[in-house]
């Protein structure tokens, strides 16, 4: 069934994978600004904002030594290829994939925020912005299949 | 869908477990590094005052030992500026207490503050860049365990304090209230921001990134001065 081609139904006028697609260069290009910065040995710059740096330089900040912002990068990567495949040929297990993709992102980003909210104490606004791209992400992936016409349904 | 939920639940809850269980552990007592870089000679040092008094430039450092950018200023760009403009009589760096990180914590033990007491600690024994430095190199994550009392013993025993000493000034509170002073009068004089890096009564907020920046800043402020 997750092979099956199903036309995808339009959200507001355009293909569902493109407003999924935008949303995954969005989670891209924080997650990546962030990587680049850590990697680099640097901090994110908050602005007026602060808690950045304080979650940068956190311990928590990092997964088996890695910036936690390198595997933001690693998701939105996978996410937007699943968009784009899916815009180009309508074949229904790939939205399937965005979707459960997009969840196991939020179930960590929720993670992530109460380690900044309660443990780190500082919340990085860097970091918020790609959870609720990710969240927007799932929620769309989600409301998309509940109004798309399932493969059965469609032979 | 109901297939890939679940298995985006159980991966997800798998994922946040494992981090949950490999967490970090608070930083102990035995996993210190030493800093990078030694107090060179001929620094001049006199308490936490670093450099010539005849020095056309005076730098005053308002710094938190729990500052992310602090750190990096103290050991990317300090360094050189030592070699470059203490050494050689050009810059006087004095390091004030802006410790205010701390308050962020919930607990009455405040990192900020207790790091800060322990500097001027050292100061008194004429060790006070030495416990910069250890301090700097040994702290990783805002009041997360780096400067608890036990870890700040160890940095203060590795950075070559006289403990016996170093304890009496610490039990005595004196130190944690002239931070907490200082710390009071550099916010009434608007420092909110660290570091702030008042040059020669210039304020510049936050240190520049690259070190020919920096080095650019100190000679135009030098020049000026004479």
């Amino acid at each position: 069934m997750i092979t099956r081609r199903v036309a995808a139904r339009p959200l507001l006028g355009l293909h569902p994978a493109i407003i999924l697609a935008v949303l995954d260069v969005i989670g891209l290009l924080v997650a990546g600004y962030l990587s680049v910065v850590e990697l680099s040995g640097g901090v994110p710059t908050c602005g007026i904002i602060s808690g950045c740096e304080e979650v940068a330089k956190s311990q928590y900040n990092n997964f088996l030594g890695i910036p936690v912002a390198v595997f933001g990068v690693l998701l939105s990567v996978v996410l937007l290829s699943f968009a784009l495949a899916w815009w180009k040929t309508d074949i229904y297990g790939l939205l399937l994939g965005h979707y459960a993709l997009s969840l196991v992102g939020v179930i960590f980003d929720g993670w992530f925020l109460y380690l900044q909210v309660f443990v780190i104490q500082a919340v990085c606004i860097w970091c918020v912005t790609y959870e609720v791209s990710l969240l927007l992400r799932f929620l769309i992936a989600l409301l998309v299949y509940l109004r798309q016409p399932r493969p059965g349904a469609a032979d | 869908m109901v297939l890939f939920t679940g298995a985006a639940l159980l991966i997800g809850v798998l994922i946040v477990g494992f981090m949950w269980l490999s967490r970090p552990a608070a930083p102990t007592v035995n996993d210190l590094e030493p800093p990078a870089e030694e107090i060179p000679a001929g620094a001049m040092i006199d308490g936490r005052t670093m450099g010539s008094p005849d020095a056309k430039v005076t730098i005053e450092i308002w710094s938190d030992f729990q500052c992310p950018a602090c750190r990096t200023f103290a050991m990317n760009l300090e360094p050189r500026t030592i070699t470059d403009y203490v050494v050689t009589g050009k810059v006087r760096l004095v390091y004030r207490d802006a410790a205010f990180q701390g308050q962020k914590s919930s607990s009455p033990y405040d990192e900020s503050v207790e790091s800060a007491a322990a500097a001027r600690c050292a100061a008194d024994q004429g060790l006070f860049w030495q416990m910069h430095n250890w301090l700097f190199a040994n702290w990783n994550g805002e009041n997360e365990g780096a400067f608890a009392a036990p870890r700040l013993t160890a940095i203060a025993t590795a950075a070559g304090l006289n403990l016996a000493e170093y304890d009496a000034c610490m039990a005595t509170g004196d130190k944690q209230a002239a931070v907490i002073s200082e710390t009071n009068q550099g916010v009434a004089a608007g420092i909110g921001q660290t570091p702030t890096l008042v040059i020669n009564g210039q304020a510049l907020v936050g240190a520049p990134r690259a070190y020919a920046d920096w080095a650019a800043y100190l000679d135009q402020a030098y020049a000026a001065a004479n």
